[in-house]
This record gives C-alpha cells, sequence and structure tokens, in this order.
C-alpha cells in the first residue's frame, strides 16, 4: 500500500472595506488534508478540513475511500526538499487602512470597497516512500473595487496586487490618471482598432484548452495535431510558471510530487507550439512526459491544469507602443466574455480607457470587442510589451488589433 | 457524519454575556461527495466532510470574524472576540429581531451520503456511456457531485435555527467534432432524491441527438435581433442583469445609487415582476433561514415593472434604514455572509407559449446556458440558438454571446408567457467577491424581449 497527503495549512488575517468604511477583520487559521491511498491498482481520496493525526487520516481513508478508481499509472519519484519563503511583515494591514483613508479623502466623488488579506501558507507533500516536499511563505492579495457616485454601476474601476510585499503607493499612483478621467467618456468609432489586453487569459481561453494532453489527444480542441507547427507569430512566446515566490506562489512542486526541471515551462516558443501540459496519470496513458501540471484541491482529484500562464517579455515597454498608435483602447475588465469552439471570441467591455498617441484621453464609451485567437496573436498583432501593464503583476500584455463595436 | 449541534451549542452559551452590540455564530456540518467520468474512466471519487464555525462580533459597528475547526472553543472565541480593541465609534443601537425557533431537519434518513458510492458511480458511468452512441462525439465529462449539509445557528437575540440541505446534480459536457466542425454543450440533472435521477437516458439522448445538430449550423450574424429567451435562459438574465444590482451592498455609503434605485421608480415593462424567495423547497435556493437568522420570504424586486425593493443583510438593512430581507449567505463555514440572491425569478404571465410564438416570426430563439455575468453589461452565453421561422417553424444558429444594458432591456420586454420553470444546479452557482458558487436558483416563463446584442 502507498499513500500520500497533501497538507495546506493557512493563516490568515483580512481587514475589509465596504462603501467607504473599515468594518470588518476577519481572522483563520485552517488545516486542509487530501489523503490519495493506493493499493491492488485502485486509488481511492479522502480529504478532511481541522488538524488531524496521520493514524487518524489513514484509518479514515479505509473506512471512507469507497470502491476506489483505477489507477496504474507511476509515481513522482522519491524526493526530498523543503523551501522556507519569506515572512510577511505585520504592518501590512496598517497601512492599507492608512492609505485607503488617504484614497477616500482624496476621491470624494467615488466610493471605494475591498479587503487586504495577509497569508501564510504551508503546503506539504509527503508520501510513504520517500516524497517529501514542503513549501511555505507568505503572501498579500489586496484589492479595491470603486464606483463612481452616480454612475449606477456595481463597479466602475478596481486596483488590485498579489505579492509578496505590497506596494500601495505605487499602485495609487498608478491609478490616478484614470481616476481623474473618469468623468470624460472617449469618442470612439466601431470598426478595427489596436486593443490592449492587460489580461489576455480569456481570449486565450481556446488556446489554453489545447494544452491539455487529454483534449489534444482527443483530437476535441482548437489546435489539435498542430504540435511542433508554428501557429502564430515570431513575437509569441507563452510560458506556464509554477514557481513565483515574488508573486506569492511558494509552491515548486505539483500536487502529485512531480518538481519541473525547467521552469517555466515553454508552451509557445516564438510562435511555434512547443509543449502541451501533462500530469502522471495521462503520461502513462499518452507516452507523454509529465510536465509537473497534475493539480487538485485537498478535496478533489488531480486534474491536469496550468499554473500561472503568463507572455515572455516582448521588446518595448507598453506606453511606448501607444505612442506610436493614433488610438488604443485599453480593456480592463470584460466579465462574461465568450469564446465559441473556432476561437472566435467576443465580450463586452465592462471597464475600459481610450489612449492616444500614448495619452490618456477618458474612459471607454459601452462597447464589445470581437476577434479571433488565431489572429490576435498573429496577423492583427501589434506586440507583446516587456512590462506589465498593472505595476507588480509580473504579467506582460498582449496589443493586437480588435474588432470594436461602439453601443 | 452531519449531525445536530444546536442543543450544544445552546447549552455552552447559554450563560454569556458579552458587552458586544451583537453576536452569532453559525456551525455547518457537510458531506460532500464527487465522482468524475471521463471517456469511460473513473478518474476521479472523493467524500470530503467537513465541519466548522464561523464566528462573528460585532462591536460599536465594527465586525470581528473567526473562522474555526475548532467548535468546542466556540465560547472561548466569543469572549476573544469581544477583547479586541474597538475600531469605530458608532452608537446607534443595532436592534436585532428575535425570531421564533426553526427547526427542520428533514432529509436526515435520506441524505444522500448515505447511497451507497457504487450505486452513484454506476449511473454516471452509464449515462456517460449514451456519449458513444452519438458519432461525433470526441470528448465527454460526466461529473456527479452531491452535498449533505445540517447547518446550526444562535445569535445574541436569541434567534436559533437548526435545518438540512440535500442536492445532487450531474454535469454532462461533450465535444462534437466533425471535420473542422467544433460544438461543445452540456447537460445537467438535478433532484434533491437519489431516486430521481434515474432513468433519464431518453432525456440525454435527445439532447446530444441535438446537440450534433448544430455541428453545421450557421454562425450569426453579430447585431440587435428581436429575441425570445427559454425560461433557463430568462432566470439567468433575470439573475445576472437585475439581481446582482438589487443586492444593497452595492449602495453602502452611495447616496447617489441609493436615489438611482429608490423604490417606487419606474424600470420596467408593465408585464415584468421579478421576486427573490429562498423558501422554495427541493430547488438549489433552498435558504429558509439566511446565515444571520433572518427567514426566508417573498421579497417583490420589481412589480408590474416598478421597483419596489432590494435584498438585505442586517447589516445593509441597518445602514439604510430598512428591513432585512433573508438574504445574508454565506459559501461555507470559512466565509462571512453577504448580500446574495436565493430562488429568483421572472413571475409568469398569461399567455400561452404558442400565442407568443404566433408574434415572433424573425426573433431568435434562446435556450440553455453556458455562462452569465452581470456588472454595467450583463451578458449571457446561450449553448443553443434559433431563428424563428414562419408557422413557428425554428432553423438552428450558433450564438456567442447575448448582452445588453439592465435597464433598457427590462423596459424592452415584451411579452412573458404562462409556463413557468425553476432552474437548479448542483455543481455550478452564483459567484460574488471570493465566494463562489453558490447554490441559487433561477427561472421564469418564457420571455420575448424587442431588442439584444447577439453576436
Amino acid at each position: 500500500m502507498r499513500y500520500d497527503i497533501l497538507h495546506l495549512q493557512e493563516i490568515a488575517s483580512t481587514l475589509q472595506i465596504e462603501g467607504n468604511t473599515i468594518n470588518a477583520l476577519k481572522n483563520s487559521s485552517l488545516d486542509r488534508y487530501g489523503v490519495r491511498r493506493f493499493e491492488n491498482g485502485k486509488q481511492f481520496l479522502t480529504s478532511r478540513l481541522g488538524q488531524a493525526t496521520l493514524e487518524q487520516l489513514l484509518t479514515e481513508s479505509k473506512n471512507w475511500g469507497g470502491p476506489g478508481t483505477p489507477y496504474e499509472a507511476p509515481f513522482a519519484a522519491p524526493h526530498k526538499e523543503h523551501r522556507q519563503g519569506r515572512e510577511l511583515s505585520e504592518n501590512i494591514l496598517q497601512e492599507f487602512e492608512e492609505k485607503t483613508r488617504q484614497l477616500i479623502l482624496k476621491y470624494p466623488q467615488f466610493v471605494f470597497s475591498g479587503k487586504c488579506a495577509l497569508q501564510q501558507t504551508t503546503t506539504s507533500l509527503k508520501s510513504n516512500d520517500g516524497l517529501d516536499l514542503m513549501s511555505s511563505g507568505g503572501a498579500t492579495a489586496w484589492y479595491l473595487i470603486y464606483q463612481r457616485r452616480g454612475s449606477g454601476n456595481m463597479m466602475d474601476g478596481f486596483f488590485a496586487e498579489n505579492s509578496l510585499g505590497p506596494n500601495f503607493d505605487e499602485q495609487i499612483e498608478f491609478q490616478r490618471p484614470f481616476l481623474d478621467v473618469f468623468d470624460h467618456v472617449a469618442e470612439i468609432q466601431s470598426g478595427k482598432m489596436p486593443v490592449l489586453f492587460i489580461n489576455a487569459t480569456e481570449p486565450l481561453k481556446k488556446l489554453i484548452e489545447s494544452f491539455s494532453v487529454q483534449r489534444y489527444y482527443e483530437d476535441s480542441c482548437l489546435y489539435a495535431g498542430k504540435l511542433d507547427q508554428e501557429l502564430f507569430s515570431p513575437k509569441i512566446t507563452l510560458l506556464d510558471q509554477c514557481y513565483d515566490p515574488a508573486q506569492g506562489d511558494h509552491q515548486f512542486f505539483d500536487d502529485e510530487g512531480t518538481v519541473r526541471k525547467n521552469d517555466p515551462l515553454l508552451l509557445i516558443e516564438q510562435g511555434r507550439f512547443k509543449s502541451l501540459i501533462c500530469d502522471l496519470r495521462f503520461s502513462k496513458k499518452y507516452n507523454y512526459q509529465t510536465t509537473g501540471n497534475g493539480r487538485r484541491n485537498y478535496n478533489t482529484g488531480v486534474q491536469v491544469m496550468p499554473h500561472h500562464l503568463r507572455f515572455a517579455a516582448g521588446e518595448k515597454p507598453w506606453i511606448q507602443t501607444l505612442k506610436n498608435l493614433d488610438q488604443c483602447l485599453i480593456v480592463s475588465i470584460m466579465a462574461g466574455s465568450e469564446s465559441n469552439d473556432l476561437g472566435e471570441f467576443s465580450s463586452p467591455v465592462q471597464v475600459g480607457y481610450v489612449f492616444k498617441k500614448g495619452q490618456l484621453v477618458g474612459r471607454a464609451p459601452q462597447l464589445s470587442i470581437k476577434t479571433s485567437i488565431t489572429n490576435c496573436l498573429s496577423k492583427n498583432l501589434i506586440a507583446i510589451s516587456s512590462d506589465s501593464f498593472l505595476p507588480n503583476s509580473g504579467e506582460p500584455c498582449l496589443i493586437t488589433e480588435a474588432e470594436v463595436l461602439v453601443s | 457524519m452531519p449531525t445536530r449541534h444546536l442543543k450544544k451549542l445552546t447549552e455552552a452559551l447559554g450563560d454569556l454575556h458579552l458587552t458586544c452590540d451583537y453576536w452569532d455564530v453559525r456551525i455547518e456540518d457537510t458531506v460532500d461527495t464527487t465522482i468524475t467520468v471521463t471517456q469511460g474512466e473513473v478518474v476521479n471519487c472523493s467524500i470530503s466532510p467537513s465541519l466548522g464555525a464561523f464566528i462573528r462580533v460585532r462591536r460599536h459597528g465594527f465586525w470581528f470574524f473567526e473562522a474555526t475547526t475548532e467548535i468546542d472553543q466556540i465560547k472561548n472565541t466569543l469572549q476573544r472576540l469581544n477583547q479586541m480593541p474597538a475600531r469605530l465609534a458608532q452608537s446607534s443601537p443595532f436592534v436585532v429581531e428575535k425570531h421564533p425557533l426553526f427547526d427542520r431537519v428533514q432529509h436526515h434518513d435520506e441524505a444522500l451520503y448515505l447511497v451507497p458510492l457504487n450505486e452513484k458511480i454506476q449511473l454516471l458511468e452509464k449515462y456517460e456511456a449514451l456519449t458513444r452512441q452519438q458519432p461525433h462525439i470526441v470528448n465527454s465529462t460526466f461529473r456527479y457531485k452531491d452535498t449533505y449539509k445540517i447547518k446550526s445557528f444562535l445569535n445574541s437575540a436569541g434567534t436559533q435555527y437548526e435545518y438540512d440541505f440535500n442536492q445532487a446534480g450531474i454535469n454532462g459536457r461533450f465535444t462534437l467534432k466533425q471535420e473542422q466542425n467544433i460544438f461543445s454543450d452540456a447537460i445537467h440533472l438535478y433532484a434533491t432524491h437519489f431516486k430521481n435521477l434515474y432513468e433519464k437516458e431518453n432525456k440525454i439522448k435527445d439532447y446530444i441527438t441535438e446537440s450534433a445538430e448544430f455541428l453545421n449550423a450557421p454562425i450569426i450574424e453579430p447585431g440587435k435581433y428581436r429575441v425570445l429567451l427559454s425560461p433557463e435562459v430568462a432566470g439567468v438574465f433575470t439573475h445576472e442583469s437585475f439581481g446582482h444590482k438589487s443586492e444593497a451592498d452595492f449602495m453602502l455609503g452611495n447616496d447617489e445609487a441609493l436615489k438611482e434605485w429608490s423604490l417606487g421608480k419606474k424600470i420596467g415593462a408593465d408585464c415584468l415582476s421579478i421576486v427573490d424567495d429562498g423558501g422554495h423547497h427541493a430547488t438549489s435556493g433552498y435558504c429558509p433561514v439566511d446565515d444571520e437568522g433572518t427567514p426566508a420570504q417573498k421579497n417583490y424586486l420589481i412589480k408590474n415593472g416598478v421597483l419596489t425593493g432590494r435584498l438585505h443583510s442586517l447589516e445593509t438593512a441597518f445602514q439604510l434604514n430598512e428591513k432585512p430581507t433573508g438574504n445574508s449567505r454565506a459559501l461555507n463555514f470559512e466565509w462571512e455572509p453577504l448580500v446574495r440572491m436565493t430562488s429568483t425569478y421572472i413571475e409568469p404571465g398569461k399567455k400561452s407559449l404558442d400565442e407568443i410564438l404566433k408574434n415572433a416570426e424573425g426573433a431568435l430563439f434562446l435556450d440553455g446556458v453556458k455562462h452569465g455575468s452581470g456588472l454595467s453589461t450583463f451578458t449571457i452565453a446561450p449553448s443553443r440558438g434559433y431563428r424563428i421561422l414562419k408557422n413557428g417553424q425554428k432553423e438552428r444558429v450558433r450564438v456567442t454571446v447575448i448582452s445588453g444594458s439592465v435597464f433598457e432591456t427590462l423596459k424592452n420586454i415584451e411579452e412573458v408567457s404562462a409556463d413557468f420553470t425553476l432552474e437548479n444546479n448542483a455543481i455550478g452557482g452564483c459567484g460574488k467577491m471570493e465566494q463562489g458558487p453558490l447554490p441559487v436558483s433561477d427561472g421564469g416563463p418564457f420571455v420575448l424581449i424587442k431588442e439584444m446584442q447577439v453576436s
């Protein structure tokens, strides 16, 4: 019998602001365990919330593991490694409170709500055959959403940062021009125009599906059968990064215990489809080496998922590219987007801004955008920036031409 | 496995006297079962029990929260939170009404975790195998989830409740491919008794057969269209377009929003009435008492086109000087309650669907929902579209997204049918801030709308 135990320990303090009032403090300290027992070619999954001994966990596994599911794949090689990240300063919540109060005073025409959470997390994965992996570290996740008084909207914009050590001043300074121009709605016409996606996960949805080893070999995704082919512009290099302590990602192994030799993983290299993502189970089924993408919560089975996708940095900062464009739409929030199975993407833009020759001129009117994944990464591609749009996000942004439909 | 905790809780806290404005304790004892079958193979089968408490203390207008699994320490935790330094100086009394004891643990003997795992797996395997009868299906994943939960609650006003929640569902996703055409779709099943998930073979087969017809359907030309929404799409429209805007927490500190949302204002067509009500038993929106002890009630948000109400927690009702509505809900014991919907729907009208169809030639009929969202512009991604031809005949078209401005669309409603369906989902739900998916239900009649943006 083999077993492994994923143990997530999280201690968190969260300060909340609601409607311009700092009104709640939440503390939590929770232990979560995910137990996998392997016996006679089967896998048995159980989980527990709350502290427990090894004996308790194994007893529950036997009592509650059910009939099990077939498992014939290999296990991660025995390996011991512990990495300790930096702990957080206790003054962060106080600083968040002070900066938020200053913001409220400076911008009385806006109403701010949000949270700042300090999380100290320890994740370990141990097995009875020599796997002993542990990572720990702190992360701060904070956001403020704002409503313009009288706009009638639930949300007119946001600040957000996930990092080891937040820089509230830098974020506020960056957002100041956007707050200042909020009341001016820029004039733009429907038609093709340059668009900057702060986060390109949504338009890339059908490409991301194609990275899954299962979808790829089942021939049920857009780019099935196109591995090693040149699909996009040579400016496109897309990575999947597992370990990134600066962004608060301290876990250097996947949830099966695979530690990547090369992290980040190159998925698209200079436009060429370079790699799929795979876990141990599918590595056996499809004879494809695991890429350390077997991921699970403490209470679920393993699924093949990317860790943190991002573009490799391009040549110029985004503002330099925008200076050479007559106009550019910045897509800040686009909740409700959808991609069809042909890779055509459309979305209303909930919050957007317009730059002309590199100058912020106003908020975008109500509009929607339409593009296709293939075009936006090839013939319509303008640039991948060398920097992130939001300070500290670590994500270079996609600037491409898209169809804009002003309502 | 889940048990009652209210008696122990009242005994432990019976002599507790704190100096705060208010306190409450919510214990949730839960078992979730999830099973996944992909391409004929059971790839996941797990049981997740959890037991924990969410504890709140309000002092001078400031809330202290704690989530814990140490339920024997609740009294100590309350006392500790009561000693936390005051952070606000609000002095107006926070008066919370005491409600009668609500005790409705009714599914204990038929809790879904009692159904043998083998029985659940066999059913899921059988349903997933049906996809292999359709030659164009290249991928299928069927997921089963059930939840049984007992909630126990006590607050400083003396309100106590204990009730259970039992639901199961299957979500079957599949992808069809024919040459270069790909079409993805999903079917959902829901029940509060396991036996009601049986004998769905024909429903699944018919659904897949219809999906296959979309492989070669033309893609709709983007533009503005007259649309007829099915009850499922109408439900998501109601939830996303208007329901979220009725949540009073987004009006806190924003007098202008309150003016714009002043009750009595005409905001929709005369035929439009929208309700939220957590009292609908055997639905995923069932919430007979909210997570602060306020009983469910039938809340008219819009009645005959007029804004008549909004959704509240104790705090938002206190801040806005209105009454709590039973809409303060948390995802589980790890989270604080937020203002959330329960079962939200458009009330039916009087005309039959056939009568409406006679007047709907040229409109797009939209059915099934992949997802929806609602901010300044709401959007819904319907799974199937049909152009309504003469004599009620329909031609299939592929639609990606419909979207629009909430207020314009509410005024553009032309007709609502007499039919009515409340849609439930045991796997998906509503997301708000960090908390999701929260079980909700939504629905309504068939709804004819003069114009919507379709792409």
